[in-house]
């Protein structure tokens, strides 16, 4: 079920890129530091020329420009990445085996791939859409021989915690002990009580979106879709491999007349870091401090 | 200006993909992800498969026998696919001493036109039985929109 159809309109290059892996962690090596281009056997090379151009919307770079002795098509992506079909004279398609192969497309590229494939009477369908989060689209689509193929793309609202559940009421400050933290399902936060005050952390990871959990054992949050670790202020913990890409968001707090604390789980407040001006006081022990 | 940024990722099968993705990171550079699937589209998607990188381009591996021709040709894909990878042309022949080196058996160096965007390949395969090749490409001080992997 997706919240929405389309990704926002945005010509960014996709946020994750559909990996949430950083090679840099580890850095380009030989015998292969970039991907080229992957060949393709076809059975009728003007056709899937045709398709890969009007359907799919690769340049055609032009006709057996490498040393391939079979006629073949050279065309190409925006990263210089190519594909080269080939003219095969039987082409084997493995069955279900999932063998496939990704396109990454801009959030607009997709919104106009979207709309091409539709007007050319392609059935849009998605065989994992239930398994997507937020943010995350991607389109089934077969070429004229078979192959199989994705269109992904990430749209930018795959950096932005879902929809919260307006303002939620966690109680009287009394019943929060100095480094308690207490989970609400309602609007996915955590309410943690600090020495210099609440804060209301957004349980959406900074990787993608996953849901992070507390482990009272470790103090500390941890998601586990790739295992980014979060402090108990929220923030991502300093250890190389970390996929977290920032500190938790977090949600204004106030305190209602009665001394309810009240989190606004609708507004995000990003940050980089944490300072103690972060940090919500209740206006009690706002006095007694002063006092 | 194309209508798509790059090819990401594929679903490739492999009879053992645990010894496959080994070899992905002793040989070819590569990294290991995770065994299974949330990674590459969906941090939802949790099936039970493997998963590595290779420089910029990421493999789910399905533990399953391709249905391919023998072993002793090298050169393939033009009856399926064959994934292909650059390096500078600078470090072709590092690239093939390393692959030799490893027991890797390819056929090439062959020569690209020089209109065309490649320079030179070789051939060869993973312990999967699937077609890989190594270029340099003549093309390589070309500006293109980077490869975006992860956020920034
Ligand atoms: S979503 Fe990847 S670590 Fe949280
Ligand atoms: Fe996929």
């Amino acid at each position: 079920m997706h919240l929405q159809d389309l990704p926002n309109a945005s010509d960014d290059a996709t946020f994750f890129g559909g990996h949430g892996s950083r090679p840099e962690d580890w850095g380009a090596h030989i015998p292969a530091e970039r991907f080229s281009h992957l060949a393709l056997g076809v059975t009728n090379l003007d056709r899937s020329e045709e398709w890969y151009r009007d359907v799919i919307g690769l340049d055609v770079v032009g006709r057996n420009l490498t040393a391939e002795p079979l006629p073949h098509s050279v065309l190409q992506m925006n990263t210089g990445q190519l594909m080269i079909l080939v003219q095969g004279r039987e082409i084997h398609i493995p069955g279900r085996s999932g063998v496939h192969h990704g396109f990454m497309l801009t959030p607009n590229q997709y919104r106009r791939a979207h709309d091409r494939l539709k007007e050319l009477g392609y059935d849009i369908g998605d065989e994992r859409q239930q398994y997507r989060a937020h943010g995350e689209y991607s389109i089934d689509i077969e070429d004229p021989d078979g192959h199989r193929y994705q269109l992904q793309t990430y749209g930018p609202e795959a950096n932005l915690p879902m929809p919260g559940a307006g303002i939620v009421d966690c109680g009287t400050p009394d019943t929060y002990r100095v480094g308690d933290v207490r989970a609400f399902k309602d609007g996915n936060f955590f309410l943690v009580r600090h020495h210099e005050g609440f804060l209301a952390l957004s349980r959406w990871c900074r990787h993608m979106n996953g849901t992070v959990i507390y482990q009272k054992a470790h103090w500390h949050f941890v998601c586990p879709f790739h295992d980014a670790t979060y402090d108990r202020r929220g923030v991502d913990a300093p250890f190389m491999g970390n996929r977290a890409q920032g500190p938790l968001h977090l949600h204004p707090i106030t305190f209602g007349p009665e001394g309810h604390i009240r989190v606004d789980t609708d507004t995000i407040i990003p940050r980089d870091g944490y300072d103690a001006s972060q940090a919500a006081q209740p206006p009690a022990a706002e006095l007694a401090a002063a006092r | 200006m194309a209508e798509v940024e790059s090819i990401s990722h594929s679903g490739m099968v492999a009879p053992d993909s645990r010894s496959v993705h080994d070899w992905y990171e002793d040989v070819m550079g590569g990294h290991w992800a995770e065994t299974v699937s949330r990674n590459y589209e969906g941090t939802r998607g949790a099936n039970a498969h493997s998963c590595g990188m290779i420089a910029d381009y990421l493999f789910v591996t399905f533990p399953r026998e391709r249905d391919m021709p023998g072993p002793q040709m090298l050169k393939g894909g033009e009856e399926s696919y064959r994934h292909a990878w650059a390096v500078s042309r600078e470090r072709f022949e590092e690239s093939l001493k390393w692959l030799e080196e490893h027991g890797v058996e390819f056929e090439g160096p062959v020569n690209h036109p020089e209109h065309g965007p490649l320079g030179q390949s070789i051939y060869f395969r993973d312990p999967g039985g699937n077609f890989f090749e190594v270029c340099w490409r003549r093309d390589e001080s070309r500006e293109f929109n980077p490869v975006i992997l992860a956020s920034v």
